[in-house]
């Protein structure tokens, strides 16, 4: 793809990748910018140029927090016009047909960039697929809710500005994608931490339908009734409590009318990491950012139970999974070093760390009630050490269990296969930070890109040997819906009742979910809480 | 949500970092009032956090300060700029010419391999990669120099923020001449040759600044 491409709104030319055969499209506006009286309003049409435009840089980061914009590793400004794509593809031409990943970044709905270099598409692209990331609105930008929001939508609903960017993305793979050799009936969307919520969302949107043929969902997908749902990136607000609490936020920040709000410069309305939803109780100290999607009739016509149960979701391939140093488990090795940090060390409403005895059987008593004693019988806590390895292997299991019983749920009236995963492979920290090696909470995604820097001597050659089978696991499934292939462990896909989950790890094989007294406990304890 | 494996550090040197990396980002316009109330909420601190912080930034030149508790982002005039400009001329000329007295081995193989994936990034049109090497071979040169006092003179310049306010969105970017320059500056490095990396340095330096908005701000209209 040398000469420019021609697109909806003009002329394009990309650069070569570092790998030649692949061609790189930065910073491409699929909306309008949503400033000014655009702010809190369904994406509107992008601009068209005249000439060719240069799409050699990546567009600026939304409005987030400066700490987050540090972390992304990239030195983008924030802006609130932001609303930009990337591309790469190795498509020669504009006659290829190739498969289509759709990536949404994670990052609690208040952080991220499709420009981080964690999830550059190079090494996919290689891989026959053509890689498409993006910036969605964040925090109060996309997910305000007011009555008075909701009022002039024309639809009574408010609150998912985020989402209808991820959506208008959609829209614009279909009549844009094959202009850089990209299929449009073969679109995979992906995301890990509140991407995955969003996958999830998408997939109930009727918004979205027809949009999207397949889902990877990197962590959380929960089981409705999971008390753990609540507070990860897969919790929703209600159209009322969102309005409620975005009336109290637009108080906090010297209140007044839209025509007011929409002038306010994005400085005086970001929030940084204190946003979290009090009103929410997950039985423990963690709580989900205030700023998440509504279930408002309209982009989310409703919650996860009643969508399966009535079989309204959008029927797509599916793979899930879950990381086993994620939502509270951290590996033996970092015990020490969790005591040390001590409480009130990581972002409030993080899900707690439970490495001393005494937390831990707190926290027991809080969430389990009268099933308290018989959750001690299956996870002891006799001294110290045995607590905190069983505070992990509970929220392990509670993880695998959840994600277990979702599948049940979503596969009642699905017709397509669906493949879930447990990430046990213990990656090496990131950014040379200290700490153990350990399955942590988006661990996968430089393997699952293939983005092991090949000059960086902290990944070892068993690192590289994983990550070449996890790119042809989502390559093979974004291009037939199938992760198998030849040479690779073999992945059944899910059997409700099986009771097994695909373990990536010192083994690729299929494993047990968890040991069968402590599945049926999670079960029961599941049965007693009411479903999100 | 879920980032249980964070620890943070210190949380007021991350906020001067975070402040000052966005501030040089361009994330503000010059002239943009920010009040003390706007950046513990931006940066989720207390205010008790962010007035030491404020107080450095200010005191570094990064903003100025308000009288009512807030601060301002710098609008650099036209003779600001060129003082700033002209400084960094002197002073990383004169770094350029301790590097080539003092650069290691190491060093050396350090700015060639920068070179080279310039040099890539250009051939490929890349010129966010190109600017990034571009700011990492100057880094290498000062580092390189092992002369503390002008390395801290330089640090001190607000040179990226004039290059923020006046740089040239229209033109060509990298501009013609930029490669061959550091290219010549490298040259001199490597041969030991302090006067001939000083006039490399300073007129790449030079070079540069004749490429920004300065000459045609200065009777408000812009270049063409």
């Amino acid at each position: 793809m040398h000469s420019p491409l021609d697109i909806e709104t003009g002329l394009l030319q990309g650069i070569p990748g570092r790998d030649r055969s692949v061609t790189v499209y930065r910073g491409i506006p699929y909306a309008a910018p949503p400033t000014g009286d655009l702010r809190w309003r369904a994406p509107g049409p992008a601009e068209p140029w005249t000439g060719v435009r240069d799409a050699a840089h990546f567009g600026p980061m939304c409005p987030q927090s400066p700490q987050d914009r540090v972390a992304a590793g990239i030195d983008l400004p924030l802006s609130e016009d932001c609303l930009s794509l990337n591309v790469w593809t190795a498509a020669r031409d504009e006659s290829e047909r190739l498969p289509v990943l759709v990536w949404i970044y994670g990052g609690l709905f208040r952080a991220g960039t499709g420009a981080n270099p964690r999830y550059d598409g190079e090494r996919l692209a290689g891989k026959g697929v053509v890689v498409v990331t993006f910036n969605y609105r964040l925090g109060v930008f996309g997910f305000l809710s007011t009555p008075e929001l909701s009022a002039e939508s024309g639809h009574e609903a408010s609150g998912n500005y985020g989402l209808l960017d991820c959506i208008a993305v959609l829209g614009w793979v279909q009549r844009n994608i094959a202009a850089f050799g990209g299929d449009p009936s073969r679109v995979t969307v992906a995301g890990q931490s509140a991407g995955a919520g969003t996958v999830n969302f998408l997939s109930m949107s009727p918004l979205a339908r027809g949009l999207f043929h397949r889902s990877i969902v990197q962590s959380h997908a929960r089981y409705s009734a999971d008390p753990e749902l609540r507070y990860l990136s897969t919790s929703y607000r209600a159209l009322a409590d969102a309005e409620q609490a975005g009336e109290r936020y637009v108080r906090e920040h010297g209140g007044g009318g839209l025509r007011r709000l929409r002038k306010l410069p994005w400085q005086k309305l970001v929030d940084g990491h204190a946003a979290v939803d009090d009103a929410v109780d997950s039985l423990s100290v963690a709580k989900p950012p205030l700023f998440r999607p509504v279930v408002d009739g309209y982009v989310i016509p409703h919650g996860y139970a009643e969508t399966y149960a009535l079989g309204e979701q959008n029927d797509v391939f599916y793979i899930a999974g879950n990381n086993l140093d994620e939502s509270g488990a951290v590996p033996d090795a970092a015990f020490a070093e969790y005591r040390r940090a001590g409480a009130g060390t990581f972002r409030p409403g993080a899900p707690p760390v439970y490495v001393t005895r005494a937390d831990f059987v707190a926290a027991a008593e809080r969430r389990f009630g009268p099933m308290t004693e018989e959750f001690f019988r299956l996870y002891p806590a006799d001294d110290e050490d045995q607590a905190a390895r069983s505070a992990a292997a509970a929220a392990r299991d509670n993880a695998r269990v959840s994600t277990y019983l979702w599948g049940a749920e979503w596969t009642r009236h699905a017709t397509k296969p669906l493949y879930t995963y447990l990430w046990a492979y213990p990656a090496p920290p990131l950014n040379g930070a200290g700490g153990t090696r350990r399955a942590g909470h988006g661990s996968e995604i430089e393997f699952v890109f293939g983005n092991l820097d090949p000059d960086d001597p902290r990944w070892s050659y068993e690192d590289r040997r994983v990550s070449e089978t996890m790119t042809s696991y989502w390559a093979n499934f974004i291009a037939t819906g199938n992760p198998n292939g030849p040479g690779l462990p073999d992945w059944p896909p899910y059997v409700p009742g099986s009771g097994t989950v695909m373990r990536f790890g010192e083994k690729f094989a299929p494993e047990p979910v968890a040991e069968a007294a402590r599945f049926e406990f999670w079960q029961r304890f599941f049965a007693t809480q009411k479903p999100w | 949500m879920d980032d249980s494996d964070k620890i943070s550090t210190t949380r007021s040197t991350q906020v001067y970092e975070e402040l000052r990396s966005l501030l040089l980002s361009g994330s503000f316009e010059p002239n943009t009032r920010l009040t003390e109330a706007d950046l513990t909420r931006m940066f989720t601190v207390s205010r008790g956090t962010i007035r030491p912080v404020l107080v450095r930034l200010a005191h570094e030149g990064y903003v100025t300060s308000e009288a009512n508790r807030g601060v301002r982002t710098r609008s650099f005039s036209v003779e600001d700029a060129a003082d700033i400009l002209e400084a960094r001329e002197t002073l990383e000329a004169a770094l350029a010419g301790k590097a080539a007295e003092r650069a290691t081995d190491a060093e050396i193989e350090e700015l060639r391999r920068t070179l080279t994936e310039m040099e890539q990034a250009q051939q490929r049109g890349d010129q966010q990669a190109y600017s990034a090497g571009n700011r990492r071979f100057h880094q290498q040169v000062k580092h390189a120099a092992h002369q503390h006092t002008l390395a801290q003179a330089y640090d001190t310049l607000l040179y990226p923020l004039v290059m923020r306010q006046y740089r040239d969105l229209t033109a060509r970017h990298p501009r013609g001449g930029s490669l061959q320059e550091h290219q010549a500056i490298f040259l001199a490095i490597v041969t030991r040759n302090p006067p001939a990396a000083e006039a490399a340095m300073r007129h790449h330096v030079g070079s540069a600044r004749q490429a920004l908005l300065l000459n045609h701000a200065a009777n408000g209209s812009p270049r063409d």
